[in-house]
């Protein structure tokens, strides 16, 4: 029995702290194999935010470091204990405390699973759009630590945009409680926004306050067949340029539809060599009107095939393969990265041409299957071996990858998060004096520097 | 089945950690250790790595798994990690003596002698002998393969010919199950050969790691069952199906002639179920039945198109309403004798399959896995749990 765990079960049950190795281990990494994997001391389970307020002054009071974490399904090491210390396995606080339809509001403990909390909602006819692909394991705590998102993003936006309120054990374990209820609020520095995105690092989020909106009563699933990649990103700018706003609109190449065609009856058929799955949603009417808008477009600029679905069920079955994707990518690589840089929308054909270029300059797979309704591209690294050699052409690519998005003007991480794995680059994007004042905040709410070290920005950058 | 036929596979976990979505085991224990994704990183970690040595923690890991295959039949990187966590027991229990030794040893040799099988219920009950407690199943005192003949003819016009397999359940526990199934057949016009000298399908041998014990018992069975002329042949057991289907060409050598058996086989073999599905094609006047509701057990293939097929069969023959389960996929906590070494864990994981069947406001609760079926009435005595086919049959005769 570790020291740190010994304390621990003074302040918890002996239950809710684990701290053998071949415990703890499980909570070494996320759903990467990139980030380097470091044991924590120990793992605890807390029930409530008193526990954890009571973790949190232990952790202080002998400067250990804390890390929170949801389902460890994150793609960026955000969750993972560079420097050992407490992981907090949030995932036993997970109620729905309220779900306030006069307000259109849910209040819920940031444990809560996600899909369990959608389902909930849709039951009432009330819609909660973020759709991180992971939503069957992903916690709520998780995607607003990481502002996290998904294919809706390009008519939803994504997490931060649903927050209105939440509760926080700050690093010397008190408890605040910014936001509300409200849909809007001009009082005073935006403390829930901060703490929105903030992986972890400026204290423990407990709860949220989420906003809803009423459920589309109808919906449609597009897809789209094009000749190549360039078509299929030109098709991409001219809808939004027309001003139709899909739900969703996802840009496939080939080889991610044969991976997802496993799940699909018929499976979408293999004629070219770029594809997109969109979603349209809204009121009857409004879902004819766009759907038939889409179709012209796809007419105009010479698309192979169009496919409209308008059973639900049916329609499901895309949105269920397309979330498998990732995980389906293995059966055929060895190992891939999952990258997700964003662009302004109109600059994606620009992209994907970059990412091809790189792809043959470096020599290594790039495969594209991103939200391009949102320009968050999603390319990714396919590694048909591992090696070292393969591994250093994987960090050329995304070096690459990232000077190209940002002449591109966009961001290094559209929703994944910093976490270790983009730490290098915040700067690039930022900026010395931006970067320089997110350290001065971390250093004014964690003096002591034990929440989460080692993230968002590189240590060797100078300490926060 | 070894663990060596898994370098490459174990090596296609994604890390994406949905497997936490299914497990029971993860979601009764609530922490990522018990999880699918830990246990192949320690499995490789402990035996191909060697950074780890094989501590009675990580064998405690790796003995909680309650092989379900929930996580196997969800993995979309299709790692076959039920069959990665059998092997790891081989390796584990290799050279392993002692008390848990012994235990495997008279649990191998009563599930694959025909002989023990009897003498096995002469003695009372096995599981109580290996001192197991009151939640062991009871045993009948006359088991199906007494209580029929070798060969049932066909009552009616004769359609075909098929054979039955029978599980150890459905003989030792359920024997009911068998006479329905081979009653139903019988006035369908089908002669049904019951085979006798086959013996258990080996699954509770495998899952303490003996694969070759399984592989013997395997052997056995395909030999008898290669041999029968038949159309089809039967079984109403989703886990025997499972291992017949899935696992027994993984038991043996590539270039065994036993593959070439195994095949043929494969083509023959169909579900209870699914071939009363294609007897009875369209909907039969049958008795009204009690409302039920459908636990699908976690061998069968639980996410597929045809998870409900059951449903399908029983609303045509009877005149019942079925009363879903929100989850019916969810697993019950049996685990064929895990839930007699983790009774904890087990109730933790059958609570709220429990719940569930209680919300469908159901009269019956039907399930085709006879440990489902013992395990689901252990916790709910005054509930009726059947085989679907016992539930078709007691309508339709």
């Amino acid at each position: 029995m570790s020291s740190i765990g010994k304390d621990l079960r003074k302040i918890l049950s002996s239950e809710q702290v684990l701290d053998l190795p071949e415990d703890v281990s499980a909570y070494a990494n996320d759903a990467t194999f990139y980030v380097a994997k470091k044991n924590p001391d120990a793992v605890v389970f807390p029930a409530s935010t008193e526990e954890i307020s009571s973790i949190i002054k232990y952790a202080a009071s002998n400067k250990i470091p804390v890390v929170p974490r949801g389902a460890g399904s994150g793609l960026a090491g955000g969750c993972t204990p560079v420097h050992g210390g407490i992981v907090i396995d949030m995932k036993r606080i997970n109620k729905i405390i309220e779900i306030d339809q006069k307000n259109l509001v849910a209040v819920v403990e940031s444990g809560l699973v996600l899909e369990k909390f959608v389902k909930t909602v849709e039951g009432m006819k009330l819609f909660y759009p973020p759709d991180p692909q992971s939503a069957e394991v992903c916690t709520i705590g998780g995607n607003i630590a990481t502002r996290a998102g998904g294919p809706r993003g390009v008519k939803y936006g994504t997490t931060e945009r649903y927050v209105t309120g939440i509760e926080v054990v700050m690093p010397n374990g008190d408890v605040i409680n910014p936001g509300g209820r409200f849909v809007k609020q001009s009082s005073g520095y935006d403390l829930t926004h901060l703490f929105t995105g903030s992986e972890g690092t400026l204290g423990v989020i407990t709860k949220g306050i989420l906003r809803l909106l009423p459920l589309p009563p109808a919906k449609k699933t597009i897809v789209v067949t094009c000749v190549s990649a360039d078509q299929a990103a030109e098709i991409v700018s001219e809808i939004i340029a027309r001003g139709a706003v899909p739900a969703v609109l996802e840009f496939l190449i080939k080889l991610a539809v044969m991976a997802i065609n496993g799940y699909l009856t018929p499976p979408i058929p293999l004629t070219g060599e770029a594809y997109l799955l969109m979603e349209v949603d809204g009121n009857e009417a409004q879902v004819e009107l766009e759907s038939e808008e889409i179709k012209a477009v796809c007419n105009e600029l010479g698309a192979v095939d169009i496919r409209i679905v308008t059973d639900k069920a049916e329609c499901e079955t895309y949105w269920y393969a397309r979330s498998r994707l990732y995980p389906l990518m293995t059966t055929i690589f060895k190992r891939v990265i999952t990258e997700d840089i964003t662009v302004p929308r109109n600059k994606i054909p620009e992209l994907v041409k970059a990412m091809q270029a790189i792809s043959t300059s470096v020599g290594i797979g790039i495969g594209i299957a991103g939200h391009a309704g949102d320009g968050n591209m999603h390319p990714t690294i396919l590694q048909s071996e591992v090696s070292e050699e393969v591994a250093r052409k994987a960090d050329k690519a995304i070096e690459e990858m990232i000077k190209v998005c940002l002449e591109l003007q966009g961001t290094i991480s559209g929703e994944h998060g910093i976490g270790i794995h983009k730490s290098s680059f915040l700067e690039l994007e930022h900026g010395p004096k931006q970067v320089e004042i997110m350290k001065s905040i971390k250093r004014t709410l964690d003096p002591l520097g034990i929440m989460n070290p080692g993230k968002i920005w590189k240590e060797n950058g100078g300490k926060a | 089945m070894k663990l060596e036929d898994y370098t490459e596979p174990i090596k296609k976990c994604s890390q994406c950690n949905f497997c936490q979505a299914v497990c029971p085991v993860y979601k009764a224990q609530e922490s990522e250790n018990w999880l699918a994704r830990h246990r192949l990183n320690l499995i490789g970690e402990v035996f191909f790595d060697k950074t780890m040595p094989a501590s009675d923690r990580f064998k405690d890991i790796i003995g909680k798994c309650l092989l379900c295959t929930s996580c196997t039949q969800y993995c979309s990187s299709r790692v076959p990690v039920d069959e990665i966590i059998i092997s790891a027991r081989e390796k584990i229990i290799e050279g392993e003596k002692g008390l848990s030794s012994i235990k495997r040893g008279i649990m191998t040799k009563a599930f694959k002698e025909k002989g023990a099988r009897n003498i096995m219920i002469k003695a009372g009950s096995f599981a109580q002998k290996l001192g197991l407690g009151s939640d062991s199943p009871k045993f009948t005192s006359k088991p199906f393969e007494e209580r029929v003949k070798d060969i049932v003819h066909a009552k009616e016009t004769k359609k075909g010919v098929v054979a039955y397999y029978y599980g150890c359940g459905t003989n030792l526990m359920y024997p009911e199950t068998g006479e329905a199934l081979v009653n139903i057949l019988s006035s369908q016009g089908y002669d049904v050969i019951v085979p006798k000298d086959t013996t258990c399908c080996g699954i509770p041998v495998i899952a303490e790691g003996e694969i070759a014990d399984a592989a013997e018992m395997m052997r056995k069975n395909i030999e008898v069952l290669s041999k029968l002329e038949c159309d089809k042949v039967l079984m109403e057991c989703s886990s025997c199906m499972m291992m017949f289907m899935k696992k027994s060409p993984k038991l043996f050598a590539a270039d065994d002639p036993i593959q070439e058996k195994i095949t043929a086989l494969n083509n023959k073999i169909v579900g209870g179920i699914g071939f009363l599905n294609t007897v009875f094609t369209e909907k039969v006047s049958g008795k009204t039945a009690p409302s039920f509701t459908y636990h699908i057990p976690c061998h069968k293939d639980k996410f597929s198109a045809d998870k409900l097929d059951v449903v399908n069969l029983v609303s045509k023959v009877t005149k019942t309403e079925y009363k879903a389960m929100e989850n019916p996929e969810l697993c019950c906590g049996a685990g064929g004798t895990y839930y007699m070494n983790n009774r904890d864990i087990s109730k933790k994981i059958r609570s709220p399959k429990i719940e569930e069947i209680k919300n469908s406001k159901a009269e019956v609760v039907l399930t085709e896995c006879p440990i489902c079926k013992f395990y689901l009435k252990n916790g709910m005595p005054d509930m009726d749990v059947l085989h679907p086919i016992e539930f078709i049959y007691q309508s339709t005769k």
